[in-house]
């Protein structure tokens, strides 16, 4: 499946896999849920949402996708979706 | 496509002064906080979303508060300031009713979160709000209790988010609903005091005080902690799946179960598109049934009583036992509630969940799917009941309709909404059993509840917030002139 599709499944999912958070779940801001940087990802890729270096820093930041994987309905892997369309974000920011 | 300048940065003196009380880290004002926090999982919010529109409101700022007193600051400073707050759990709705309009204070719950107290006597827990729900089932199982409110929603809701909206778990049979489990709440009011409503089993001491809040969807204040009932974890536990020749029979016999005082823990009776899809490992001659799935929990021997009764009256009613498949296969996949190859397809996917009297049923389920269908000729739905009670249902209905363009889809999903709510309430039924109110449903309240109904609702909310602060537009309450509902326009 294509990283874009992939983000686009995650980015309405209702995030079932919040849960894996365990302990740390309320320290955790929604903007760092899979699903919040599945949705900016697919909103920068297709232009609507300006690429800065605040959006990028924090689409780097994947320590609480990845621990959410685990609980992941659909098998998904959103980090690896992540990092493989951040240079075609970075190309974005260079462009501008 | 054209990048969308995001709304304006929340004023410097704002952002300092919550930073006093929550502290720096707690309040997120970039644009990209703003914009994540700006939505929930309302249907109609993610038709757009998915289309490439970002939301036309976003919050001002968001702040995450650790503890009651946090909450009661921020509030006393929102109050004279005059602006508009919307409380956040984890923004699962599906009626907007944490979806940003514009320019509020999004107040993030989830920093309130654990286990105050279980009371092993009374049977209670002390919870707060911000808790995440599979967590707080969790944490009782381990001390041997469950909480019985286990919504499709769990892993991705939280305890004050179940209050607020009024909600239901798939237990709710055998356990109620969640205004069934309260039993006392904290809530900080707009201006910042605390109402500690003390919890008690029953009282006789005036209106339910809890009544006002519970359901309230933050428009009256904010729930920081609730003590609800809990229950020992069942010893024994049977699952059931069976056959109805017809719905009428199927639907008559779970009146009479529970009018019989039998109290399932699961009932799920499927129409025949919904039992189609369920059927499809059982034997040729049972997939045109209408199935039924039944789960019994308790003490070994009540259970086993509670069972044979059941059987006894599904026989009766020409209803027959299968094999167990499709409960398991429900079971597998109860806390899922998403369909990524239709909102891929770009369906206009919902649902919508009424109440209505046995009295009602099953001609309702017949009147409310024609009242749809002559609307969205051809459109999917499908329809189950699995809120079942001795006076009345939920009937839980799920619509698809076909792709289409943005503001086709939208115009057609809002005429289906409202010919199915219209004709709920001709039948007698309530609007809405557990998914709530929020943005979308508000234009049904005085439906609902009449002129009068919503005016005692309406003045309420005046005494309590009359700046009307409180998560403005939303429960069918006018919002100030400053926010503009974006459904409504």
């Amino acid at each position: 499946m294509a990283e874009q599709d992939i983000l686009a499944i995650c980015a309405f999912c209702p995030a079932p896999c919040r849960s894996a958070l365990g302990e740390v779940h309320g320290a955790t801001t929604e903007t760092r849920q899979p699903s919040a940087l599945a949705l900016v990802a697919r909103s920068a890729l297709g232009g609507r949402m300006p690429v800065t270096a605040d959006i990028l820093a924090r689409l780097g930041d994947l320590d609480t996708v990845r621990t959410c994987q685990s609980a992941c309905s659909y098998g998904l892997d959103i980090a690896a979706a992540l990092e493989a369309v951040r240079p075609r974000l970075e190309a974005m920011i260079d462009a501008r | 496509m054209t990048e969308i300048a995001p709304p304006s940065a929340p004023p410097e003196d704002l952002v300092r002064r919550l930073a006093r009380i929550v502290g720096a880290g707690n309040v997120l004002s970039s644009d990209l906080d703003r914009f994540v926090y700006a939505r929930d999982r309302a249907p109609f919010g993610t038709y757009r979303l998915r289309e490439g529109h970002l939301p036309e409101g976003w919050p001002c700022v968001v702040v995450r508060p650790a503890d009651v007193s946090e909450v009661a600051d921020v509030l006393r400073l929102a109050c004279e300031a005059g602006i508009p707050v919307v409380p956040y759990g984890a923004g699962s709705g599906v009626l907007g009713g944490a979806a940003s309009l514009g320019g509020e204070i999004v107040i993030d719950l989830k920093r309130l979160s654990g286990i105050i107290e279980i009371d092993r006597v009374d049977h209670t827990a002390n919870v707060c709000a911000g808790m995440n729900g599979a967590l707080f089932e969790a944490e009782l199982r381990r001390a041997g209790f469950t909480c019985g409110h286990l919504p499709q929603s769990l892993a991705m809701s939280t305890v004050g988010g179940w209050v607020a909206c009024r909600g239901a778990g798939q237990a709710s049979s055998r356990y109620g609903k969640i205004e069934d489990m309260v039993l006392g709440l904290e809530v900080v009011l707009p201006d910042g005091r605390l109402l500690d409503i003390r919890p008690q089993s029953r009282r006789s001491t005036g209106p339910d005080l809890a009544g006002i809040f519970v359901g309230s969807e933050g428009t009256m204040g904010i729930i920081v902690s609730a003590t609800l009932r809990i229950w020992p974890v069942p010893a024994a536990r049977r699952n059931l799946a069976v056959g109805f020749a017809s719905l009428e029979g199927g639907l008559e016999c779970l009146r009479a179960i529970m009018q019989a005082g039998l109290r399932p823990a699961v009932v799920r009776l499927y129409d025949a598109v919904e039992s189609a899809a369920r059927t499809q490992s059982l034997d040729a001659a049972d997939r045109d049934l209408f199935l039924c799935l039944l789960s019994f929990e308790g003490p070994e021997r009540i259970v086993a009583a509670e069972e044979a009764e059941a059987l006894e009256m599904i026989g009766c009613a020409g209803g027959r036992r299968l094999a167990d498949a499709p409960f398991h296969e429900w079971e597998a996949v109860r806390y899922q509630s998403y369909s990524p190859q239709h909102q891929a397809a770009g369906r206009f996917m919902d649902t919508i969940e009424v109440t209505l009297p046995w009295h009602a049923l099953p001609q309702g389920y017949g009147r409310l799917r024609a009242a749809a269908q002559r609307v969205a000729p051809g459109a999917h739905f499908g329809a189950h009941w699995s809120h079942v009670y001795p006076d009345g249902a939920c009937q839980y209905m799920t619509l698809r309709l076909d792709p289409a363009p943005l503001a086709e889809g939208e115009a057609l999903h809002r005429s289906v909404w409202d010919a199915v709510e219209r004709e709920c309430v001709a039948l007698g039924g309530a609007i809405a059993h557990h998914h709530g109110i929020g943005l979308l449903r508000g234009r049904w309240m005085e439906l609902e509840h009449g002129a009068a109904g919503l005016d005692v609702i309406a003045a309420v909310k005046r005494t309590i917030d009359p700046r009307g602060i409180m998560n403005p537009g939303k429960l069918g309450l006018p919002a100030a002139a400053t926010v503009r509902n974006s459904i409504d326009g």
